[in-house]
């Protein structure tokens, strides 16, 4: 057979790092896994028993949730000058922004607990009917990706303490978990428009 | 094993840059918000909230998530997938009537 | 800093060079992980065989008393969901494992501890789904499982949850194998090695895992949504809280069309390496060869509905799913066509893997024939829930792939083995396997076609059906001891068969540039690619009539790798540790919520340490431990 020169470690055939490509696969999978836990709720979410004579959906609050938006949205813009530090080997701006992306993402996590709450003392539970099950069942596994993705930035940001020569000139470990937080956002968006917005249009509720 | 940026990527822009995607970001959700509230729009009122909610679906992905500007083949894997999702939530949507 | 790099690097050191079992419990190398998939998936196979064997028996004759109603409801559904999930899948994995890294001129695959995490997975959800049956029963809902039969009302015990924690366990191994397949296949080709030039093996494992990764998440949240109706009071699939009826189906059959074709696809690729090579021929129309395969992937995700015709859909959507699964006929059609070209003019060798491949083609046709008849809408009103459906299924999924990966089996073992199998022992064991199969299935188009109803214990006297069935379960046994002689062929190969050489067949692909078994890094120089066939074109050339010539070359020996310029991924015991955390934590749902928390905490370890591991354990000469 014909040789080259053996090829290098990092070889690719694309030019791409594989965890790299890994990531994106994985993000486009679970666009899937999210559409159809979406799609499920809007399918069921009016075939429910009423919650004190009107439809579930009055419950949503929306100028909190809109905030929890706010706050989300501004997590992933924290994310992204973290990568951007890291970029240019800033470590002290990396630590900063880190944390504030873990920060305001655990924010949000404080919006869903309280909002949770409020729907349950309410009495809509995941058990009450078909919107309470699709409900809770989506924003719960959103909600559990976010309380994963506050987890790995707080490793990463223990691990730039520990070892800040790992980041240098290799960004690559900030990216995945930037790709990582950024998606949840995005799933947020597409949540908080078609469940929230689009959810409450039209809905008649007594005050 | 250290990795370099891949030579194709453009140089990552400013930090300002994200700032103002950021703002950009902002002002579309309080569009939304008000749109809502003020139910000016009518009928239209949910193509405009989701034609909103993709603009900045976008924008994170773009440019916070760098796919712009990054090898053509992670486009085509994210949105192949993105594709099949949102249609099938749009599928979906469209066949079973709501209430 | 040493403790702090200690504690960093996890709670166990990492193994050097370890020997004998523990080699295999930490193995990262694909073609350890191929082999265990095998041997694991072939046991299955034994498993699945003996429940098949048993419902065969109760049927043999009217209202027999072989197995209760409520073992024989277990058997099928237990035969069902080991045969395809416990069986297909992890053969077609093995495979995979093996064979795709020496085929695209790698050294392994993209992600080697994540490989052996799958093996993990699969090897523990298989255990979690059969443990079922010591402890209260295995699930007996049929093997897709319709609500409101799942529900906690109609399935009292934890067969469903079983049932249902199993395939989550092994849906996560197999997303896993398919993340890691896909960065392989596009990441790490050798040079001059396009997409075009790829075997088509390698091409129909792209297909699959893109199949893989679309369909899992839709029965992830299926099977989701049904452990919270059963476990904590929701109420997805309950009709009396407004729940749609269909939803279940909808959502199981969008992953289970697509999933047929996961079955399938592995095997047409193993057909598509062997007809060529005993044809002394390259495939005819690769291309289109290609392109089918990945035209049946994008269709059949368009066919679900198929599997509802008799639910009530309404005419327009019948006959939408009718029509598109009959066009999905088409590009299957196109590859046997190519199949048979590539035979046309070729100096054929009717060697087992041929046989078995050849087989293969025959057999298909069958069942492909009999799936079309099913897409006539009102004709499949008559059999749906029928023996004819039992033999359909059977002939594309034991006729289609299980032939095809007996093909694989033969073809592929002096290279994984080292070993040359009997050829006379390995003729017998086809042609009892395939006597037997088709005394066993043929007759089940009759009995549906006359009514006998699938998925029922027994059956009343005086309906006419006692000869077939009989006829059938004779069937079985002819098929054992086809696969009895199998077995013996191993063992006699294991134990007194000739070495094999690196290439027995004259091979056209990579694998066979490489010695049986292959040396631990596959190939000491990574070759470049040039051609399609690329072996076969360092062997041959050609005359003015298109006949290969050998090219004759000195006898110049395989080049010795420079020392120290190969780094092979290093063994790990994070994938098994990882794999018995999650098995655990699903485990606790079924037992007790301490086991779940014990699996957690050996998760979180096991993430933590793979994560600050590197792949290949650093040499003196690299400067940081990083990733």
């Amino acid at each position: 057979m014909e040789y080259t020169q053996d090829v290098s470690h990092e070889y690719t055939s694309t030019g791409l790092n594989h965890r790299k490509l890994l990531m994106w696969i994985f993000l486009g999978s679970e666009c899937l896994f999210f559409g159809s836990l979406i799609a499920t709720h809007m399918i069921n979410r009016g075939a429910s028993d009423l919650i004190h004579g009107q439809s579930p959906a009055c419950l949503l609050d929306i100028p909190v949730t809109s905030a929890s938006t706010f706050v989300l949205l501004m997590s992933s813009l924290a994310m992204v000058l973290a990568v951007n530090a890291v970029d240019r080997g800033n470590i002290k701006n990396l630590r900063i922004w880190l944390f504030l992306t873990a920060l305001l993402g655990s924010g949000f996590l404080l919006f869903q607990v309280y909002e949770f709450n409020l729907f349950v003392d309410e009495g809509l539970t995941i058990g009450t009917n078909l919107f309470g099950s699709t409900f809770f069942t989506l924003t719960g596994v959103h909600g559990t990706h976010v309380t994963i993705g506050v987890i790995w930035l707080l490793s990463v940001l223990i691990i730039s303490f520990i070892r800040p020569q790992m980041f240098i000139g290799n960004p690559l470990n900030v990216d995945l978990v930037g790709l990582y937080w950024h998606f949840v956002d995005i799933v947020w968006i597409v949540i908080f428009t078609v469940v929230y917005l689009v959810g409450s249009f039209g809905v008649t509720c007594a005050g | 094993m250290v990795e370099h940026r891949h030579p194709t990527e453009k140089p990552h822009p400013q930090p300002w840059f994200y700032v103002a995607v950021g703002i950009i970001l902002t002002v579309i959700t309080a569009i939304e918000v008000a749109v809502f509230y003020l139910d000016i729009a009518g009928s239209l009122m949910m193509p405009i909230l989701i034609g909103l909610s993709v603009i900045k679906f976008w924008m994170v992905v773009a440019f916070f998530m760098h796919l712009k500007y990054d090898h053509k083949l992670f486009t085509v894997f994210f949105y192949w997938r993105a594709n099949f999702g949102g249609r099938g939530c749009a599928g979906s949507n469209s066949v079973v009537p709501e209430f | 800093m040493a403790t702090v790099n200690t504690v960093i690097n996890g709670m166990l050191n990492r193994p050097v060079n370890p020997t004998g079992l523990l080699s295999w419990i930490t193995t990262i190398d694909h073609k350890r992980i191929g082999i265990l998939y095998g041997t694991t998936a072939f046991i299955m196979f034994i498993i699945g065989g003996i429940e098949a064997l048993m419902m065969r028996l109760q049927l043999s004759s009217a209202e027999a008393g072989v197995v209760s109603p409520e073992v024989y409801n277990q058997l099928f559904t237990m035969h069902g969901t080991t045969m395809i999930f416990l069986v297909i899948m992890p053969m077609g994995a093995a495979f995979f494992n093996f064979i795709i890294p020496l085929l695209i001129g790698a050294r392994d695959v993209a992600f080697p501890r994540l490989n052996g995490f799958s093996y993990w997975m699969f090897l523990f959800g298989a255990i979690l789904l059969n443990v079922s049956f010591l402890t209260g029963g295995a699930p007996s809902v049929g093997w897709f499982a319709y609500s409101p039969l799942t529900d906690s009302t109609y399935s009292v015990g934890h067969g469903v949850d079983y049932w249902v924690l199993g395939l989550q366990v092994l849906g996560i191994s197999s997303l896993a194998a398919a993340f890691n397949f896909i960065v392989t296949i596009v990441n790490m080709r050798a040079p001059g090695m396009t997409m075009m030039r790829m075997p088509v093996f390698v091409w129909m494992t792209l297909v699959v895992s893109f199949l893989l990764v679309l369909a899992f998440p839709i029965i992830t949240v299926a099977i989701t949504l049904l452990l919270f109706d059963r476990m904590f009071g929701t109420t997805f699939f309950d009709t009396t809280a407004g729940a749609n009826p269909l939803l279940w189906q909808h959502l199981f059959w969008a992953f289970g069309h697509p999933e047929v074709y996961i079955l399938i696809l592995p095997a047409m690729g193993i057909v598509s390496e062997i007809i060529p090579v005993f044809s002394r021929k390259p495939l005819f129309g690769y291309t289109v060869v290609v392109m089918s395969g990945v035209l049946i992937g994008f269709m059949g995700w368009g066919v679900w509905s198929h599997h509802m015709f008799t639910v009530g859909l309404g005419p327009v959507a019948d006959s939408a799913f009718a029509l598109i699964t009959m066009f999905i006929a088409v590009p299957t059609g196109i590859k046997i066509f190519n199949w048979i070209a590539t035979m046309w003019g070729g100096y054929v060798r009717f060697t087992t893997p041929m046989l078995f491949s050849l087989g293969f083609v025959a057999m298909f046709v069958i069942g492909g024939i009999s799936g079309v008849m099913h897409s006539v809408a009102p004709s499949d009103t008559q059999q749906s829930d029928t023996y004819f459906i039992v033999a359909h299924l059977h002939y594309v999924l034991f006729g289609g792939s299980i032939f095809g990966l007996f093909a694989g089996f033969y073809y592929w073992w002096p290279k994984v083995f080292g070993r040359v199998l009997n050829e006379v022992l390995g003729k017998i064991s086809f042609w009892l396997i395939f006597i037997g199969f088709n005394v066993t299935f043929f007759p089940m188009h009759f009995l549906g076609l006359d009514g006998m109803p699938r998925r029922v214990y027994t059956y009343a006297e005086g309906q006419g059906w006692e000869f077939w069935n009989i006829f059938a379960t004779i069937g079985v046994f002819i098929i054992g001891l086809g696969v009895f002689a199998f077995l013996q062929n191993v063992w006699h190969s294991h134990r007194h068969g000739e070495k094999a050489p690196a290439d027995p067949w004259d091979g056209r692909t990579l694998e066979w540039s490489v010695s049986s078994p292959p040396p631990e890094y596959n190939f000491a120089r990574i070759p470049t690619v040039k051609e399609r066939d690329a072996f076969w074109h360092y062997k041959y050339t050609e005359d003015s009539e298109n006949r290969p010539v050998p090219i004759v070359r000195g006898a110049a020996e395989e080049p010795e790798p420079e020392p120290g310029s190969i780094h092979m991924p290093t063994p790990s015991y994070y994938p098994i540790i990882f794999a018995a955390g999650l098995t655990l934590i699903a485990g606790g749902l079924l037992s007790h919520i301490s086991v779940s928390i014990i699996g957690g905490i050996l998760a979180v370890d096991a993430i933590y340490g793979w994560a600050f591991e590197p792949p290949v354990e650093p040499s003196a000469t690299d400067a940081d431990g990083g990733h």
